[in-house]
């Protein structure tokens, strides 16, 4: 109702800036003119935004305001929105007072607010909503009281567990084990406790067993480790897994020498499960018992006692997991790697270089690998070593050091190996590890590659050649370009792959005239080479120009069919006019007008005025070709054209 | 495979051959980190297979649906949404991969949720129902792969958090830059110490996205309920007559009803990667403060965070500096680090797939081990986009107590920290 003029010019003004934009939003409504406005009879969206505005700034003066839509079948969830974060006891109140006759809906709505209020004087009437026949509101009422967490919402929710219908079980169950974790929260384990038992020991689901399992270790540490060795040590796996979860999680020294001490006396898949635990709490004094289940029997228990040395391990178990890499049990062995990789206790990598002579080739080779995944300062020098090491599989993870680790300064030696190497494999991974340093080192690493050359035999020369290519820079093109004219057939058809996959633009002069040229096998390389890289000119015109080049220089029906997709791609006015006088040649016109059918439609696409030049081109297909699905094709591409 | 909640019983025969992901929180070396090595790879046992509901079938519940049926011991077997057309599509796509017709459609992602047949579900729905959805279906015993942002309120995901504590429920955030090489080999750069003492942390935000609307848009004609539920696409936000640009994403995405905008967008993966480098899963700032167009926070331990645009590298990309060197990385798979060294020769392949953080979590819910992107470190993270964004709203500092998860001095700013829910809707 408005009551007076000034009312009424509240009003209007609000609702007009309400209306024309977001003048709630931006913060410009005061707190009288959002009540007037609820106060009055303006519709719902007025009040909705009145609503919003209020829940930032409204004090109790809105409150009654706020309050007198709580039975609004529309505002009812907008006056909550308001009401609820408010600090105001007032707040409370009013919701509360509001929860009397309120129903559905809206009953739902206000109960829930008073749970996140944690209204204990609502406890009664949320209580007596777990009985509602509204399902909704029985659910709202049953978090509420958790929410609420007192003893009395504690036992209204027991009380309801005992006789609750089947559908309304687990919200129960759920605002139980909140309602006891509030009571720990509070200082009252000792109500806590019973609840939780009754939880775990009844017939609850089970995904309700393992909360009670977690909020009772968590309720009462003292009992905490028996409790979860209990578990552990039971046949419920899921139970077994939860128990060692939480194990990990329940904080205290204490609960790790109670646990570690109960390890032996477990059968295997509670030690398991319990290793996995120990790990994952990370309390170092758990380290000796998890050592000794190293020696265990049973391969599951090995296998979990290995991997809780990722975080309880030191430097001391490097021998032992060592030895494990040996392991016929595929996993175990795997396991051991994995937790070598990523311990993190220092001295572990002297560890790991220290226990090299001890150990076999194979299990060589694996440390030297994971000294280079865990970024060890050794990691390098032990690589540089292990390339003089008699074992193939050693040199090889040496070179797979150098291909992540390897820096300018390793290359000589690298070289060296590919060079001094007899063997094709270790040549190919010398060969990546070079490649790999010069992608990093650029132009830095040209003289090192140009004196590596020296002296070295042709196959040799024809490798460290690909190392240009890593380089990319003029001056690496320069040397390839020089050693096209080498003596040795190996070394400049080398040099014509290297251009053929140059990095940049700049290559391709040098390809086209290598196109041009009389031998053959160089001719095809070049070639292909040039038009990869007219696929990466960016300017549309240089690479048309460059794509006409090489349909010039490409003589025969399956040199041209290389050009044609790039000219199809490129979609310009200059790629239709390259390409129509080809469809004149029986031997590529079918290739031909495959492409410029694609490149009419590129052109159209990306500018209509072209439509035109386009349609003549596909006529032009059409005119020429006798193919069904190309006919088929152009004229689909005619149709859109029109 | 039956979880907890009914009669049946979970089978656990085979499980023990899926080695468990490593600890919340930790960082494993990148290249040898993949859980599928580990697993079998052959068609799991119908009783060993986890049954999965998937709620909200848009382009990235649609996504994910694949990642999750790739595994040879998960099967989809209903599928819900709101919207008809997604969810028929949805259906097609399932139906498709098993070459059979055999997977539900729901409405009501309520009717889902009661099914005893099903383990777990993936909550892929607009942000507005995240959490919502999540606490059903926690109540209803099922895990849970949730994709991100985890919610659209603070105490919302604090509610999911307890909520999965409470409850023996395996929750992992769709956060899957947690599982992808380049970001988890970034974040062991600042973890082990490589970069030296950490000082700023940078986080993309959104580049679109930037400013929040609050609009109310003028009442259309209701769809039918099989074409548009549109009182479930409204979930527990305030409620409004339809209209259907509402349920567009460049309009709901950035609507405070509905989502948190630029920052929670890329926000919930770059503020999380940063929250996980820096060894403050558990916790976060405590100011918050506009510089230019940053929003900068910081630490207790004095390392400041800084969300942005500008970084380089692709989508969601993040930064780390230390006192010894830098990070800087994206979706792209590149990276960059000072002292160079620090990367070798190093290379990653990009992209954002969620294949492996699917796999961890299926490991994570035969071995009921917490998840890498579990509730709380989820909650925490987004938590940190929720202050940043009410820093500006407000435009004003904040000083943020973590522990207490309040705003100190400040009643306006706590109370943008909830969302009274849309009865029936519940926490």
């Amino acid at each position: 109702m408005i009551r007076n003029t000034r009312h009424l010019s509240l009003v209007f003004a609000a609702m007009f800036l309400a209306l024309s934009g977001a003048a709630f939003a931006q913060g410009t409504q005061t707190e009288d003119e959002c009540i007037a406005i609820l106060k009055s009879d303006a519709g719902w969206q007025p009040k909705y935004e009145a609503c919003t505005r209020l829940r930032q700034i409204g004090t109790e003066k809105s409150i009654p305001a706020l309050a007198s839509l709580l039975h609004d079948e529309r505002l009812s969830h907008m006056a909550r929105y308001a009401l609820e974060p408010m600090p105001y006891p007032a707040s409370t109140d009013a919701l509360r007072k509001a929860l009397g006759r309120a129903k559905g809906l809206q009953k739902t709505g206000i109960i829930t607010s008073l749970g996140v209020k944690r209204d204990a004087k609502a406890t009664k009437a949320i209580a007596k909503a777990l009985k509602d026949k509204d399902a909704d509101v029985a659910r709202a009422a049953a978090g509420a009281l958790g929410r609420i967490g007192t003893t009395p919402a504690t036992l209204a929710l027991l009380k309801a567990h005992k006789s609750a219908p089947e559908t309304l079980q687990h919200e129960i169950a759920e605002g139980l084990l909140a309602a006891t974790e509030q009571l720990v929260a509070d200082g009252n384990a000792k109500s806590a406790l019973p609840v939780f038992s009754t939880l775990l020991d009844g017939d609850a689901p089970q995904f309700i067993k393992l909360g009670a399992l977690r909020g009772l270790a968590q309720a009462e540490p003292a009992n905490a480790a028996a409790l979860l060795v209990k578990q552990l040590g039971g046949s419920d796996a899921t139970m077994r897994d939860f128990a060692a979860q939480v194990a990990a999680e329940v904080p205290g020294p204490e609960i790790t020498t109670a646990l570690a001490a109960a390890l032996p006396s477990m059968p295997p898949a509670g030690q398991s499960a319990l290793l996995r635990g120990l790990g994952d709490r990370k309390d170092a004094s758990a380290r000796p018992a998890v050592v000794a289940s190293l020696a265990s029997g049973d391969a599951g228990v090995k296998q979990a006692a290995t991997k809780a040395l990722t975080t309880l391990g030191t430097s001391e178990d490097v021998g032992a997991l060592a030895a494990l890499l040996a392991s016929d049990d595929a996993e175990l062995a795997n396991a051991a790697k994995l937790t070598l990789a990523n311990m993190k206790a220092g001295g572990v990598d002297a560890a790991i270089v220290a226990a090299l002579p001890n150990v076999a080739a194979a299990q060589r080779a694996t440390l030297v690998d994971m000294l280079s995944e865990r970024m060890a300062n050794e990691a390098v020098p032990v690589a540089i070593a292990s390339l003089n090491d008699a074992d193939a599989g050693v040199r090889a993870a040496g070179l797979r050091t150098l291909t992540k680790l390897g820096t300018a300064a390793e290359a000589p030696v690298v070289i060296a190996t590919l060079k001094g190497t007899a063997d094709a494999n270790e040549r190919t991974d010398a060969s990546n590890a070079l490649n790999a340093i010069c992608s990093q080192g650029g132009d830095t690493m040209l003289p090192i590659v140009l004196e590596g050359m020296k002296g070295a035999a042709p196959e040799s020369r024809a490798v460290i050649l690909r190392s240009l290519g890593r380089i990319g820079s003029a001056q690496a093109l320069g040397s390839v370009v020089s050693a096209l004219g080498d003596r040795n057939a190996e070394v400049s058809n080398e040099a014509v792959r290297v251009l053929g996959g140059w990095p940049t633009v700049e290559a391709a002069p040098h390809l086209l005239k290598l196109a041009q040229g009389s031998n053959a096998a160089h001719k095809d390389a070049a070639l292909r080479g040039y038009v990869r890289l007219a696929g990466t000119e960016p300017d549309a015109a240089k690479k048309a120009a460059m794509l006409a080049d090489a349909l010039a220089v490409a003589k025969k029906p399956e040199e041209k069919w290389l050009v044609f997709p790039a000219l199809g791609a490129l979609g310009t006015k200059q790629s239709l006019d390259t390409l129509v006088p080809m469809l004149k040649d029986p031997a590529v016109k079918n290739e031909a007008a495959t492409a410029l059918i694609s490149a009419a439609t590129a052109l159209a696409k990306a500018d209509a005025a072209s439509k035109p030049a386009a349609a003549e081109a596909v006529a032009a297909v059409l005119a020429a070709c006798e193919d069904t699905a190309i006919r088929e094709r152009a004229q689909k591409t005619l149709e859109s054209l029109k | 495979m039956k979880l907890r909640g009914s009669k049946q019983t979970w089978s656990r025969r085979q499980f023990l051959r899926y080695a468990g992901v490593t600890a919340a929180g930790a960082v494993a070396a990148p290249t040898i980190i993949t859980s599928k090595a580990l697993g079998a790879v052959d068609r799991a046992a119908a009783s060993e297979r986890i049954t999965m509901g998937v709620i909200g079938l848009g382009g990235r519940g649609r996504h994910v649906i694949e990642a999750f049926m790739a595994n040879p011991d998960v099967q989809v077997i209903a599928v819900c949404d709101a919207i008809g057309d997604r969810r028929k599509a949805g259906k097609a796509q399932v139906d498709q991969k098993y070459g059979n017709k055999d997977c539900a459609e729901h409405i009501d992602c309520r009717e889902l949720l009661a099914r005893s047949d099903i383990d777990a579900v993936l909550v892929a729905t607009g942000d507005n129902a995240h959490s919502p959805i999540s606490i059903l279906a926690a109540r209803a015993g099922k895990d849970i792969y949730c994709e991100k942002p985890m919610s659209v309120a603070l105490t919302e995901s604090r509610a999911v958090s307890d909520t999965m504590n409470r409850l023996g429920i395996i929750f992992q955030c769709g956060t899957q830059r947690r599982s992808i090489s380049n970001f988890r080999y970034a974040a062991w750069l600042a973890q082990s110490g490589r970069l030296g003492e950490l000082k700023e942390l940078h986080a993309e935000e959104y580049g679109d996205f930037q400013k929040f609307s609050y609009e109310i848009l003028p009442e259309e004609p209701t769809p039918p309920k099989e074409v548009l539920d549109w009182e479930a696409w409204l979930g527990p936000a305030q409620w409004r007559p339809y209209n259907k640009k509402y349920i567009t994403r460049g309009f709901w995405g950035t609507h405070v009803d509905f989502s948190g905008a630029a920052i929670t967008e890329w926000g919930s993966h770059t503020v999380d990667l940063c929250q996980w480098a820096n060894g403050t899963d558990d916790t976060g700032p405590v100011e918050f403060w506009q510089e230019g167009d940053r929003y900068c926070a910081k630490y207790a331990s004095g390392v400041k965070l800084v969300i942005r645009r500008g970084l380089r590298f692709g989508t969601c990309p993040v930064r780390y500096e230390g006192t010894e060197g830098w990070v800087e990385t994206g979706d792209s798979g590149e990276m960059e680090a000072h002292p160079k060294s620090l990367l070798g020769n190093r290379g990653f392949e990009g992209g954002y797939p969620a294949d492996n953080h699917v796999r961890a979590f299926l490991d994570c819910v035969k071995s009921r081990q917490q998840t890498i992107a579990n509730a709380e470190v989820a909650h925490r993270s987004i938590s940190v986009c929720h202050v940043a964004n009410i820093c500006k709203r407000l435009g004003r500092p904040i000083k943020w107590d973590p522990a207490n998860e309040k705003c100190v001095g400040d009643d306006e700013a706590n109370r943008m920290l909830s969302r009274a829910y849309r009865e029936p809707w519940y926490l």
